[in-house]
């Protein structure tokens, strides 16, 4: 489906055609969307539609089978994992991913000393409070509640100032009550950077809450695209992927 | 009328040759390429068949060598032409070995390490201690000249222990300021490769700044106990070693210089110690290792610092 490849906006980050077989196993085929800077892209599906692989896939740590990879104009297919980071495109993880041993403050120096974005450090102190990392700074990261090390990782992201910013199920193993940080994330992230977000995540609220635009992936393929509040009423997505949940 | 051809072409013609009457030139190395047998083939040029023993007579008066080895390809071509050499060394009074590759091959490392474990001068210490002859196989090299600066000859031992401890002195200074500016790379790179290539390390890149800074110090190494000795022996040099030298930095503690003296201190003075315990020497300094490694993962300068750490006063802490 090739909906939105006609009017990919300047600047964007798109896949155009992307496909990606392991051996004989076919995880996805001609998947085209885009980012817009600045903008919100949800992209959802039942376990096992390929979102990890296609964030994979994107950030440079899997080669696609086809397709390309475009950041702007430039063609970014296949160019290793740290060159995609360094052209600002940085991504998460589904899991808390820290440098164990370091503090707080040392992981977020590493993320802001590592990345390739210019000018002074990001404002974080107040996340930072936000989250309730503040207290913790000088604490190794594996010592904090899994919580904190999540949001800590999600921080490390922002710290290294991305033009795009690829979010691995920010939300998962998240409290209820701590998902809201997210929102305030990705608020952050867009006022202070104008950062354009793709945001793989089962959290329906969220995605609802934070995605003006949702593509749904099921079965190697785009099964429908468009605004939250109309896709997940449709039929063949309740079918495909709500219906499938017991969420 | 055949020719000239060598030796593979040769040794199928002869025989259909004399039968028909047909002349061969070769200028095959082969021996009996020319003989009795075969009253058609000749050699077309001066083959090393006919000047090598005046050639290997002149060379021998010349450079005084009594031994010597003959390397050629394994194939028949080959090894008529390496007999035949190495007969002619033989009746030269030069005592010959042959050493054999696969044509085509564009690997010499293992044929190198056979020339020197196999060097025929080896057997006898008399011919190692020949200026002409550095290389004495598995006996090492001997009597390394000493090393010179300038022109300042380094040979007395008062000097070489001042060189020693200055090459020591840059090594840990060229290992500071390599592990100093590179730390959180090096240290994110251990600890979560996959975090830091995300964030934009060139894993790649830093390994190699690792291996260059860490052979350049090793070599300095190398430089100062070849020296120290005036022998280079492979023994210094033996696999087993090597596996020492990462244990002393493991059980010291990774990542700092403190830790890899630390470790090197208390292995080489157990294993002295060991060493009067015979044949269990190996088990216990294999128990050691176990037994230090489970009490302190992070090395021995970690609990060190967790000693340390203890007995500082501790700051509140902030509860979220």
């Amino acid at each position: 489906m090739n909906a939105m490849t006609p009017t990919v906006a300047a600047g964007a980050l798109s896949v155009e055609g992307l496909g990606k077989r392991f051996g004989g196993l076919k995880v996805f085929d001609d998947i085209s969307f885009a980012v817009p800077p600045g903008g919100v892209l949800g992209v959802i599906g039942p376990n096992g539609a390929g979102k990890t692989t296609m964030i994979n896939l994107i950030c440079g740590m899997l080669r696609p089978t086809s397709g390309r990879v475009m950041l702007g104009d430039q063609d970014i297919t296949g160019k290793p994992f740290h060159v995609v980071s360094r052209m600002r495109v940085v991504r998460s993880f589904q899991q808390t991913n820290t440098f164990r041993s370091a503090s707080v403050e040392e992981n977020l120096y590493r993320a802001q000393r590592f990345s390739a974005g210019d000018g002074p450090p990001l404002e974080l102190d107040g996340l930072l409070e936000e989250f309730g990392l503040a207290g913790h700074l000088d604490d190794p990261s594996d010592k904090l509640p899994y919580g904190l090390q999540k949001m800590l990782g999600l921080l490390m992201v922002l710290a290294a100032r991305p033009r795009f910013l690829l979010l691995d199920e920010p939300a998962a193993g998240l409290e209820r009550r701590e998902r809201t940080q997210i929102d305030r994330l990705l608020a952050h992230a867009r006022e202070t950077l104008d950062c354009g977000v793709l945001i793989v995540e089962h959290d329906m609220d969220l995605v609802k809450r934070l995605c003006p635009h949702i593509v749904v992936l099921e079965s190697g393929r785009i099964l429908a695209e468009g605004a939250p509040g109309e896709v997940l009423t449709r039929r063949e997505v309740m079918d495909a992927y709500l219906g499938a949940s017991e969420d | 009328m055949n020719g000239p051809v060598g030796s593979p072409e040769l040794t199928g013609f002869k025989a259909v040759a004399k039968r028909f009457g047909q002349v061969n030139f070769s200028t095959s190395y082969a021996k009996d390429a020319i003989g009795p047998d075969f009253p058609l083939a000749f050699h077309a040029l001066q083959a090393p068949a006919t000047c090598g023993p005046i050639l290997i007579g002149m060379a021998k008066e010349r450079f005084g060598f009594d031994s010597a080895m003959l390397i050629g390809p394994n194939d028949q071509g080959g090894t008529d032409a390496t007999r035949a050499l190495a007969q002619m060394y033989s009746d030269a009074g030069v005592e010959a070995t042959e050493e054999y590759y696969q044509r085509g091959t564009t690997n010499f490392a293992a044929i190198a390490a056979r020339i020197m474990n196999n060097n025929p001068t080896s057997s006898s210490s008399r011919r190692c201690r020949r200026a002409t002859r550095p290389s004495c196989g598995s006996d090492g090299i001997a009597g390394v000249p000493a090393a010179t600066l300038f022109g300042i000859d380094f040979g007395t031992p008062r000097l070489l222990v001042v060189v020693t401890i200055i090459v020591g002195i840059v090594a840990a200074l060229i290992t500071l300021a390599v592990t100093h500016r590179f730390r959180p790379e090096f240290s994110s790179i251990e600890e979560n490769e996959t975090l830091a290539e995300s964030l934009g390390v060139p894993v790649w890149w830093y390994r190699a700044i690792g291996f260059v800074a860490s052979a350049g110090v090793s070599g300095l190494a190398g430089f100062a106990l070849v020296h120290m000795l005036a022998t280079a022996h492979p023994s210094s040099f033996a696999s087993f070693s090597a596996v020492n030298y990462i244990a002393y930095a493991f059980i010291g503690g990774r990542g700092t210089i403190l830790g890899s003296m630390i470790g090197a201190g208390l292995l080489v003075t157990m294993q002295n110690l060991f060493s009067s315990q015979g044949q269990f020497s190996m088990a216990l300094f294999g128990m050691l290792l176990i037994g230090v490694v489970m009490a302190a993962p992070g090395g021995l300068v970690e609990i060190g610092r967790r000693f340390l750490g203890a007995l500082r006063p501790q700051p509140a802490k902030v509860t979220p």
